[in-house]
């Protein structure tokens, strides 16, 4: 019976093991997005503004005076307007994004339009977390279900720690020392690993998994969930009023500070504006409570409405006031997506999330370890782990090296008439060059070290890379007072380092023998 | 004649075999999809969000559904218990709905 339950948990285990190292380990980095953002972008060595500071109304008059056309080749309208406000922690970024327009970024200092890559790393690294490796829908789906595999996992793991009565004592061998923390680290983690699983299968299965129920709670209207109305997940815009007759709004920052006085604890980080310049104005203030934890993150925004001519509030919400189920999903998406996390939460979450990490080589190796050695599977999957491990550590750093030293006009380059991303290409061509380089040399003792020889010496280029190439080395942006590019600048610097005495001092007894 | 034994009698190797494993990924994922369609059914929030709460809830019931019958004694033993609480859950699910 246990040992039933002990070959189901590897079996599932194996199987997902790979895709659960990936989603980790990029959603690791995704932590630091803000930081990441903030670094990889030269228009985003900025001061940190404030949002009262910046003339709103100056900004707005940048996208007026542009006209745009939407696929279908009709004018946007230009009385709508959607901002998203600098906000490091909700959006991660520290400039003006017009959202109803492509690709359109404003400089919050200067209110110029500006315009930043195309491919960013901090995207990039949610894109892999979330599945979307090639853009494909095929891996979207297996995160999925690998989600799932994970809520499975968590659920016999815990029954194989009742049931056995496992000891902790101290261990001899590499099998039990592996075994030992496997169990404790995932153990003591066990209901962010849960949660997680449980988010993730919603993210990515959701859609795909909802006809069937949405089809019969709706009587057979629709098999689409997203079309079933009162939609809790996305907010609804405010009905569209005609422009009959104009009247100038009144000031835009006028108008936030007197959003900003209705409440004792808020933080805006987006703004939509109906019908500008128009007697039906008005403005709506979305935001986020900083001080209400697990009912303020994500889906249950707090906003205001105001009428843009008189600047009476129309309509307000607080998150207290969101209903039962609103409630209870922004507190399970809470520790998801970080959204309302300052510095110190967030590496704390960061340190979590290691150990987590750690338990889950931890838990490959022993697989490796316990396998007969002369199986198929184990054939295949000792060289597979190991490319996607480290070829996950060597192709990030080497993500963060290029980004600073790759001249502008190499970062794409044109095979069979489509534009390729020349960073993009290389994070995928790594994999392969490693998956081969393990064929050949066979002793994974040697390549452990030369990768995390590798990869320390990558991040330390970017560091360098980023100090000639954009002006701020470590002393000047620490005297310039940007925060976030110094840490960043510093903790690539000492993951280097780490990376490059673990490369030196890691012992073999820790490897499977080939 | 080895077969029907293999399914009746309690195996005694540790072996999953593919009748558990089919029944347990496969089947447990049916029992689970009409178990939330029941609780979905009977909650009293707009239609959507009970949608939401039940596609949540899916891969618990999974999970647990699933190490319940792969867990199951002998292999006709994993086959009843797919096959009757889905007998169950569907009348359910067709009388209410």
């Amino acid at each position: 019976m246990k040992k039933k339950l002990f070959n189901i948990h590897k079996l599932i285990g194996v199987n997902v093991i790979l895709f659960f190292f990936l989603s980790l380990f990029f959603g690791i980095l995704t932590i630091f997005q803000p930081y990441i953002s903030f670094w990889e972008e030269g228009k985003q060595h900025i001061n940190k503004v404030e949002i009262e500071n910046i003339n709103l109304d100056k900004c707005i008059k940048q996208i007026t005076k542009r006209t745009y056309f939407d696929e279908n080749g009709e004018k946007l309208s230009k009385d709508l307007i959607k901002l998203t406000l600098p906000s490091k922690e909700a959006k991660g970024s520290n400039l003006i994004r017009v959202n109803n327009r492509p690709n359109f970024y404003l400089d919050p200092n200067t209110c110029k339009k500006i315009k930043p890559r195309n491919f960013t790393i901090s995207r990039f690294f949610d894109q892999i977390h979330t599945g979307r490796i090639f853009n494909s829908l095929v891996f979207r789906i297996i995160f999925g279900f690998m989600s799932v595999a994970v809520v499975f996992l968590s659920l016999s793991g815990l029954f194989l720690i009742i049931k056995n009565h496992y000891k902790n004592s101290k261990t001899k061998t590499t099998k039990g020392l592996y075994a030992k923390y496997h169990r404790l680290l995932l153990l003591y983690t066990l209901p962010i690993v849960f949660m997680f699983g449980l988010t993730g299968a919603l993210f990515n299965l959701g859609v795909y998994s909802s006809p069937i129920i949405t089809s019969y709670l709706t009587d057979g209207k629709t098999a689409n969930v997203l079309k079933v109305d009162r939609n809790i997940l996305v907010d609804p815009e405010l009905e569209y009023i005609k422009p009959s007759k104009k009247v100038k709004t009144l000031n835009l920052n006028s108008l936030y500070i007197k959003a900003k006085e209705q409440f004792d604890d808020i933080s805006f980080y987006k703004i939509e504006i109906y019908n500008y310049q128009d007697i039906h104005a008005r403005v709506k203030f979305i935001g986020y409570e900083p001080n209400n934890y697990f009912i303020s993150s994500m889906g249950n925004e707090t906003y205001i409405v105001l009428n843009g001519i008189n600047g009476k509030v129309l309509d307000k919400k607080m998150a207290k006031d969101g209903s039962f189920t609103e409630k209870t999903l922004d507190s399970i998406f809470y520790l998801h997506y970080l959204r309302t996390f300052t510095d110190i939460p967030r590496i704390v979450f960061g340190i979590i999330c290691i150990s987590i990490f750690i338990g889950l080589v931890m838990a490959m190796l022993l697989w490796l370890e316990r396998s007969k050695k002369d199986k198929f599977s184990y054939k295949v999957i000792k060289p597979l782990s190991f490319t996607i491990m480290l070829g996950s550590l060597i192709a990030s750093s080497a993500l963060f090296a290029t980004n600073w030293l790759i001249p502008k006009k190499y970062l794409y380059f044109n095979i069979l008439d489509k534009l390729h991303n020349t960073q993009e290409f290389l994070f995928y061509l790594i994999y392969l060059l490693l998956f081969i380089f393990i064929f050949i040399k066979k002793d994974l003792y040697i390549v452990t070290k030369r990768s995390f020889f590798l990869s320390g010496i990558l991040l330390f280029i970017a560091v360098i890379s980023h100090g000639l190439a954009s002006g701020y080395n470590l002393i000047h942006s620490f005297n310039e007072g940007f925060t976030e590019i110094f840490l960043m600048d510093l903790t690539l610097l000492i993951m280097s380092i780490i990376l490059i005495i673990f490369s030196k001092k890691i012992s073999p007894k820790y490897f499977p023998k080939s | 004649m080895n077969n029907i034994k293999n399914i009746f009698i309690k195996d005694t190797n540790n072996k999953l075999g593919a009748i558990r494993l089919s029944f347990g990924i496969l089947g447990s994922l049916a029992l689970a999809y009409l178990t939330i369609m029941l609780i979905a059914k009977n909650l009293n929030d707009s239609t959507f969000e009970n949608i939401v709460i039940g596609i949540i809830l899916l891969p618990c019931f999974w999970s647990i559904f699933g190490l319940w019958i792969v867990m199951s004694k002998t292999r006709f033993n994993a086959i009843l218990k797919t096959i009757i609480p889905f007998i169950v859950l569907y009348t359910l699910v067709y009388i209410i709905g």
